[in-house]
């Protein structure tokens, strides 16, 4: 069985070798697709665990922008909002600018060649997994069913 | 270091958020965001340089890019310590966004 935290592993070792001069022709390639990587281990971490918890069919919410659009709307509910920063900033921050945007302008053509906020966000979304388990899912679970 | 600069809310951009999804435009004191961003950033030991820009709600943390894994760790910790400082509704109002320091 596939471990979604493989995908932080990646993620991580992506935005590492993104500061290796030697690989820089490929850095922002690596560190959109950290991001990208690190959204999906998360995501799959939260629908698995809605799915244990709630009864979910773990495959309903299906994939890409199915998937961003629902965790897009779960952050306007309050809890999200306060304590998931995580998820706001990988969805919102990045999700349609990282795997779409080819000229990125102004703060997005930084934040798309950033290899130490992809790093950042790798930590992020790994501090923000260990919070799952006491994580109260209620107010979404429709968006999953 | 926190530092409050203005803006034109007429200047911004077409992928700017003047103000974050699910929140809502307030009054606040900047100089008290700016005392709690401060003593957020110290408490969790980010040395980052942040940038408040109240026309658009939004913070802006720049990190030492050799502090991305304890950035990225303590997250709660700041956004925890920043709401304690301000108030719940205050907090959710403000837009934070982070890049590493060039």
């Amino acid at each position: 069985m596939f471990a979604p935290t493989d995908f932080f592993d990646l993620a991580h070792e992506l935005s590492s070798t993104g500061q290796n001069p030697v690989t820089s022709r490929l850095r922002n390639a690596r560190v959109r697709t950290a991001f990208g990587r690190t959204y999906y281990g998360l995501y799959l971490l939260v629908r698995a665990a809605i799915a244990a918890r709630h009864g979910t069919a773990s495959r309903c919410a299906g994939s890409g922008t199915a998937t961003s659009t629902r965790i897009s709307r779960a952050r306007n509910c309050g809890w999200m909002r306060g304590r998931l920063g995580v998820i706001s900033s990988i969805c919102t921050n990045f999700a349609g600018k990282r795997d779409y945007e080819m000229e990125p302008r102004g703060v997005w053509e930084e934040k798309l060649a950033d290899s130490a906020l992809a790093t950042m966000t790798v930590a992020e979304a790994r501090r923000f997994a260990n919070t799952i388990p006491a994580l109260d899912f209620t107010p979404v679970v429709h968006l999953f069913r | 270091m926190v530092s409050i600069t203005h803006a034109d809310i007429d200047e911004l951009t077409e992928d700017e958020v003047r103000i974050p999804a699910g929140g809502r435009w307030m009054e606040m004191d900047w100089e008290c965001v700016a005392r709690a961003f401060q003593a957020a950033s110290e408490k969790v030991g980010w040395d980052a340089d942040i940038v408040l820009t109240p026309e658009r709600q939004h913070a802006l943390v720049r990190f030492p890019r050799e502090r991305a894994e304890l950035v990225g760790s303590t997250t709660l910790e700041f956004y925890c310590e920043v709401e304690r400082c301000i108030g719940v509704e205050a907090f959710m109002s403000i837009w934070i966004d982070f890049l590493s320091k060039a």
